[in-house]
């Protein structure tokens, strides 16, 4: 279990010390450094600021949980539903300082900017819940070192500690091409955190005498969706049972949990193609001037039970195509605009993974301004040089259909589905890579 | 305003970490969401040809102005007609609404705060369940040879274990233990825990070795044994299962259980099948033969390693995911059981049934093992090799 501690504070400006305090005590006692503490406190002071605002002080009290998730420290806040200001978690959100309005969003903007990640929910249907996360900083893998491994004929599967982990991760790292990889096994040090901290879970497959031959790593993404990373084997033979060991005991371990799918966004070779469907694929651009398809593969992990599907009328066909193809049993509901309102403001969250050139963007709010919005994150992305740009759409979430006609005027194209990677299934889009040029390796 | 109730605060860790079972839609809405317009339903090892007469006699006649009225709350006369049929006391019985019931009755009987039950990975999925969102442990034991591994159970017995399950035979495998060897396991647990022996589909088995569990309760005070009428009497939609044990044992379980949780019309149709039953089970008995035979021959010929053991099913590895499967198997109007769920990735469970719906599966398997490049790869290869790892009627020991 992972460690935790939380507050409960009237939102009145008289506390902000004592929750400032709380976060930064908090965040260094579970492990971030002197700057990403500081980081944090900078965040939760200017969402407790504007909480003293918005949220009645006679009312209902704030409470504030930090708890440690391995490799990083999330700070929550759960207050009751109010008219909270989200459009400054946008990215793109610039403010005028002559504008006396702006000054109250500054505070949102700069704690939005000062962690690694946000993000929005309901909570228990009468509260609302902002949670900051920020990750703690770890050194690279050191790359170069020769490989040692060897065939294994007889191996056992084992339940990995931290050293035998951070030893897997920079096997992984040397005999991986790194685009086939997630960037932590980058931070050999950031897959121990993330697997001690419960998000993930590990297996690796070895031989008697402690080697290493292979391992898999699986964590959950949304409440239905498992995420499956791996075989990764080194130096097997071709026709090694390894491979197989290692994904059925990932399936041992979730095939009585809710999970629906399990998906492969990193397939490498060793993944068993006749027991992962093929969704699709997106075309990545490297820094070095090429591109690559990654593909994408699930399988289901109980039988269908079928679901509903919101659809914009532009979307109907793909997934009709999609969902006949991958014989997925889906009730698709078509969105139609009856002239009903919508917030103004539009919300998108965005995640830079800066090394590759890749940004991912995912809907938080839908508002009246999105097409600017997503015109203004596009803008950005270019300017800063980002070579691929992906966004998730929840089809499971009927509100969420209505970004469709921006994306595909925008030039992001629907690439494939991931059945049950949220509410519902989330389409896949990309940014049309031709746009940008590039040449295929 | 409308305030929710503090959910974070009230749900205990172990629920909180539990979700919700999902069971399947009703066929209607399956058949609408699958575009078939019939359903063969070959996935919870029904029996076909329905329950024994006099127990159909009940339901047709069931008179209307009893559903007014409370049941028996403990199933009188039915405890009393099973213990003339087993010879034994009524108040050895306990009847509950379904096994699943009766399960839940005896690990809320005996377990409390960190205690553990042991049973098998790849088995009946309700023990292992039940235990968790009860927020005991489940220790779980590999199979070994698609059957109950009992040296693996016996070493995982700690000071809080309360309870073994042994499936007899084995869901899905079809797997069992000798007489012999439920008596060495009985023996080397000396009494010291529970040993439930849950056979749900013992009326199937002809094996003169297989142990009749009720014989044995005499012999042994610590032994529970389920039985359930949803099987071979065909009564699944009533549900209404048992337990026999000894009479202070049961009485301890009975302690936990939820009187008037069985219907009428279940209890009087269970009556009904007990009392007359023989010709019932020899006509399911023969049906499953020949069904058996008949897909063991076609799976044969489609190259596909299977487990046939004992029970009313078949248990077939695929050389696509089970799930695929079953979807494309479910636009053709033919539902199995996915294995995934049973920790069996790429096998599915099949339930006897009639000839020509045993054909109208195999012709169906056929063509989607025909639009599985991948299928037609592993059925000229691997398959020949390993099929007829099949222990049919497989005895262990």
């Amino acid at each position: 279990m992972t460690d935790h501690a939380s507050l409960q504070v009237s939102p009145k400006e008289g506390f902000l010390r004592v929750v400032t305090s709380f976060a930064e005590a908090t965040g260094k006692a579970l492990g971030l450094g002197k700057a990403e503490a500081l980081a944090l406190t900078l965040s939760a002071e200017e969402v407790f600021t504007h909480l003293c605002r918005v949220v009645p002080p006679e009312g209902e009290r704030v409470e504030v949980r930090c708890s440690e998730k391995g490799y990083c420290v999330q700070v929550d806040f759960l207050f009751p539903a109010v008219d909270f200001d989200m459009r400054t978690f946008n990215i793109t959100t610039t403010v005028s300082l002559r504008d006396e309005a702006d000054f109250d969003r500054m505070g949102l903007l700069l704690a939005s900017r000062s962690v690694d990640r946000f993000l929005m929910a309901k909570e228990d249907g009468r509260r609302l819940r902002l949670s900051l996360v920020k990750e703690k900083v770890y050194p690279p893998v050191e790359v170069g070192r020769p490989l040692e491994a060897k065939p294994l004929e007889t191996f056992f599967l084992k339940i990995p500690d931290a050293e035998e982990l951070k030893l897997f991760a920079e096997l992984v790292a040397t005999a991986f091409d790194e685009r086939d990889l997630p960037d932590f096994f980058g931070y050999p040090g950031k897959l121990a955190d993330m697997v001690r901290g419960g998000g993930y879970r590990a297996v690796l497959a070895m031989g008697s005498g402690g080697e290493i031959g292979g391992g898999a790593l699986w964590h959950w993404i949304g409440s239905r969706s498992v995420e499956w990373l791996g075989p990764y084997t080194f130096s097997q033979r071709d026709g090694s049972p390894m491979p197989k060991a290692l994904l059925e005991r990932c399936i041992a371990d979730v095939a009585r949990t809710p999970a629906v799918a399990l998906v492969s966004r990193f397939p490498v070779p060793g993944l068993s193609l006749e027991s992962f469907e093929y969704l699709g694929s997106l075309r990545v651009r490297s820094p070095d001037g090429t591109s690559f398809f990654r593909e994408a593969r699930a399988r289901l992990l109980q039988e269908d039970p079928g679901s509903v599907t919101w659809a914009h009328p532009t979307m109907e066909e793909f997934l009709r195509g999609e969902y006949r193809r991958l014989v997925l049993p889906r009730e698709v509901r078509v969105v139609k605009d009856r002239g009903e309102g919508h917030s103004p403001h539009a919300v998108l969250f965005t995640a830079f993974d800066r090394p590759r050139g890749s940004v991912f963007l995912e809907p938080v709010w839908f508002g009246e301004d999105f097409l600017q919005v997503l015109g203004q994150h596009l803008d950005l992305f270019r300017r800063e040089g980002m070579l691929n740009v992906f966004f998730h759409m929840d089809a499971g979430c009927s509100w969420q259909a209505s970004f469709a006609p921006g994306l595909l005027a925008n030039g992001l194209e629907p690439r494939y589905v991931l059945p049950y990677g949220g509410e519902g299934d989330v389409v896949v889009f990309q940014l049309d890579p031709e746009r940008e040029g590039g040449k295929d390796s | 305003m409308r305030k929710s109730p503090p959910l974070d605060e009230l749900v205990p860790e172990h629920v909180r970490r539990f979700q919700a079972y999902v069971p399947s839609k009703p066929d209607d809405e399956l058949k609408k969401i699958y575009g078939c317009s019939r359903l063969f339903r070959l996935n919870n090892n029904e029996n076909p040809l329905g329950p024994p007469p006099a127990a159909w006699k009940v339901v047709r006649d069931f008179p209307p102005p009893s559903v007014s009225l409370y049941p028996s709350g403990d199933a009188y006369h039915l405890r009393h007609r099973l213990a003339e049929r087993f010879s034994m006391h009524p108040d050895q019985f306990l009847v509950g609404n379904g096994a699943n019931e009766v399960i839940a009755f005896v690990i809320k009987a005996f377990c409390r705060e960190g205690d553990n039950i042991v049973t098998a990975d790849r088995t009946f999925a309700v023990y292992e369940w039940v235990a968790e969102f009860s927020g005991f442990e489940a220790r779980l034991v590999p199979l070994r040879d698609f059957g109950f591994d009992d040296e693996g159970m016996l070493s995982r017995i700690d000071e809080r274990t309360k309870i073994l399950f042994v499936c007899n035979p084995n869901n899905p495998t079809g797997t069992w233990w000798s007489e012999e060897r439920l008596r060495r396991f009985l023996d080397r647990v000396e009494g010291r825990r529970i040993v439930v022996v849950d056979e749900a589909y013992a009326e199937f088995v002809e094996n003169p070795d297989y142990p009749d569990g009720m014989a044995l309760v005499g012999e042994y005070p610590n032994l529970v044994v389920f039985r359930t009428f949803s099987k071979m009497f065909a009564l699944a939609g009533l549900r209404i299962g048992y337990l026999a044990g000894d009479p202070e044992v049961v009485d301890v379980i009975r302690r936990t259980c939820v009187v008037y949780s069985v219907n009428g019309l279940a209890q009087a149709a269970a009556l009904a099948a007990v009392g007359e039953s023989d010709e019932h089970v020899s006509r399911t008995r023969e049906l499953v033969r020949r069904g058996k035979a008949f897909l063991e021959k076609e799976v044969g010929n489609l190259g596909l390693p299977y487990v046939l053991g004992e029970g009313n099913y078949m248990m077939i590895q695929l050389p696509v995911n089970d799930a695929l499967a079953y979807r494309k198997l479910m636009t053709r109007g033919v539902m199995v059981r996915t294995m995934t769920g049973f920790r069996f990735p790429d096998w599915i469970r099949v339930t006897v049934s009639h000839e020509e719906i045993m054909e109208a599966f195999v012709e169906a398997l056929g063509e989607v093992l025909a639009e599985t490049e991948a299928g037609q790869r592993l059925s000229t290869t691997e398959s020949t090799a390993t099929t007829k790892l099949a222990c049919r009627h497989g005895r262990l020991g």
